[in-house]
């Protein structure tokens, strides 16, 4: 009896080693992000990652994650943007990580774009504004101006 | 020895599967409780029950917040300014950088909304609106940041989502759980549209009608407070747009922001002992202000 016991926890424990291996594999959780050439929302895209799509980790340093994509590039992007797979244990995980362990995993799912189209044919909501919203963007190079000439951040008394 | 090692090694095996209630379910199967199906129905039910608002994936908030915009935007004008509009996306994004979550799925976005009610609505997914009113109580920048961050603070919390109900989650996870394909059947569309209107008048409620609870909005504050001090805002825009509203609440008959949140008299307090308690020190930027003053009058 013992002997099956033992068998199966080692079973396990060569899985989790072997799950373990594989915890510097990320996959993008936002729709749309960038891999920065230094750890900072304003700093300079090196590539544009989308949804979905895999890096390899290579440091982490307060946050942020030095990774490296498919095409050989690297440079950071930040924790809160990818997410570890489902079945990666690490002691080092964090709240963050293990609440967006099934992200990719339930891309497209629940509450989603073909929800949304369902939902607006029994509605007269305009999102004409939600839209435009949506396609608001602030580019790098003028966040670094703002944040310069604000002194805020690396500029002032700021992180 | 032995008895430990082997207390050792079934400790392991359990906390190695996935489930305790999956293995309850197929020990009732094996002994011919249940049939497969049964057990199938059993375990999707259990993994529903189980979920939160907390298990709603990033895609799944900012569709969620979509609509709560497009529904709040039927009660609201848009204050079109584009530099202005710009000018808030800017700041609003400084503090969101230095927050919780400065990544959302589909970012942060800011937007001015036309009317002298003091107001601020915190969507999931960071969808953030502001009143021009309450853009009038803040003089400088730090208060901009300071009232953007709250919202920010809002959203980080998800403080929107959890006042989705707890039976709409339930069936719109039954179907997640159930469907293997992401295009579903008009069916399954039809329960999961069913849940998401559920869930939006849950969240349009709670943002419009009966407000954050004080506790949340304290959060809210506390959160607003780090995050400006974070990006390098001094924190004192707070106060100063806390006694702003203070004075403005005296003068109003209690609607809009002051129905929907605590008297900014109790929030004050607990603001300035924040900020007392964690050293945000700061002094106000000149050449912040100056650009504020600039883009907002």
């Amino acid at each position: 009896m013992t002997k099956k016991i033992l068998f199966i926890a080692l079973s396990a424990l060569l899985l989790s080693a072997g799950l373990l291996m594989a915890a510097t594999s990320l996959k993008v959780r936002v729709k749309s992000t960038k891999l920065r050439r230094s750890p900072k929302f304003y700093a300079s895209s090196m590539a544009t990652l989308r949804f979905g799509e895999s890096l390899e980790k290579l440091s982490e340093q307060d946050g942020w994650i030095h990774a490296q994509t498919s095409a050989g590039t690297t440079g950071w992007i930040h924790s809160s943007a990818v997410t570890t797979p489902k079945f990666t244990v690490t002691a080092q995980r964090t709240a963050q990580e293990e609440t967006s362990a099934d992200e990719v995993a339930l891309a497209g799912k629940g509450f989603n774009e073909q929800v949304e189209q369902e939902y607006r044919k029994s509605t007269e909501l305009d999102y004409t504004w939600v839209d435009r919203m949506d396609q608001m963007v602030v580019t790098e190079a003028e966040m670094e101006r703002f944040f310069r000439e604000g002194k805020l951040g690396e500029y002032g008394g700021g992180r | 020895m032995r008895k430990n090692m082997t207390m050792f090694l079934v400790m392991l095996l359990l906390l190695s599967c996935a489930s305790v209630s999956q293995m309850g379910t197929k020990i009732l199967e094996e002994e011919g409780v249940i049939d497969e199906q049964q057990k199938e129905s059993i375990d999707r039910v259990t993994a529903a029950v189980e979920h939160s608002f907390a298990d709603l994936t990033g895609e799944q908030e900012y569709y969620l917040g979509r609509s709560v915009a497009a529904k709040i935007l039927t009660s609201y004008q848009v204050y079109e300014n584009t530099s202005l509009t710009t000018y808030i996306n800017r700041v609003g994004n400084a503090v969101a950088y230095a927050s919780d979550r400065p990544e959302l799925y589909g970012g942060y976005h800011f937007l001015l909304l036309d009317t002298e009610e003091i107001n601020a609505f915190a969507c999931p997914g960071g969808f953030i609106f502001i009143t021009r009113g309450l853009l009038g109580t803040c003089r400088n920048e730090e208060a901009l940041a300071n009232v953007l961050a709250h919202e920010v603070g809002h959203v980080c919390a998800k403080h929107g989502l959890k006042a989705i109900k707890k039976s709409r989650l339930m069936e719109a996870f039954d179907v997640l759980l159930k469907e293997t394909s992401k295009h579903y059947t008009q069916e399954q569309l039809n329960r999961l549209t069913e849940a998401f209107d559920g869930a939006l008048g849950d969240i349009v409620d709670q943002l419009v009608i009966k407000g954050y609870s004080r506790q949340q909005e304290y959060e809210a504050d506390r959160l607003g407070l780090k995050y400006s001090h974070l990006a390098g805002y001094a924190c004192s825009g707070m106060v100063q747009s806390l006694q702003a509203m203070v004075t403005s609440a005296q003068k109003t008959t209690g609607l809009g922001f002051f129905k929907t949140h605590p008297v900014p008299q109790d929030r004050l307090e607990k603001v300035q002992q924040e900020i007392a308690s964690k050293s945000y020190s700061r002094a106000v930027e000149p050449t912040r202000t100056k650009r504020f003053q600039m883009t907002v009058g």
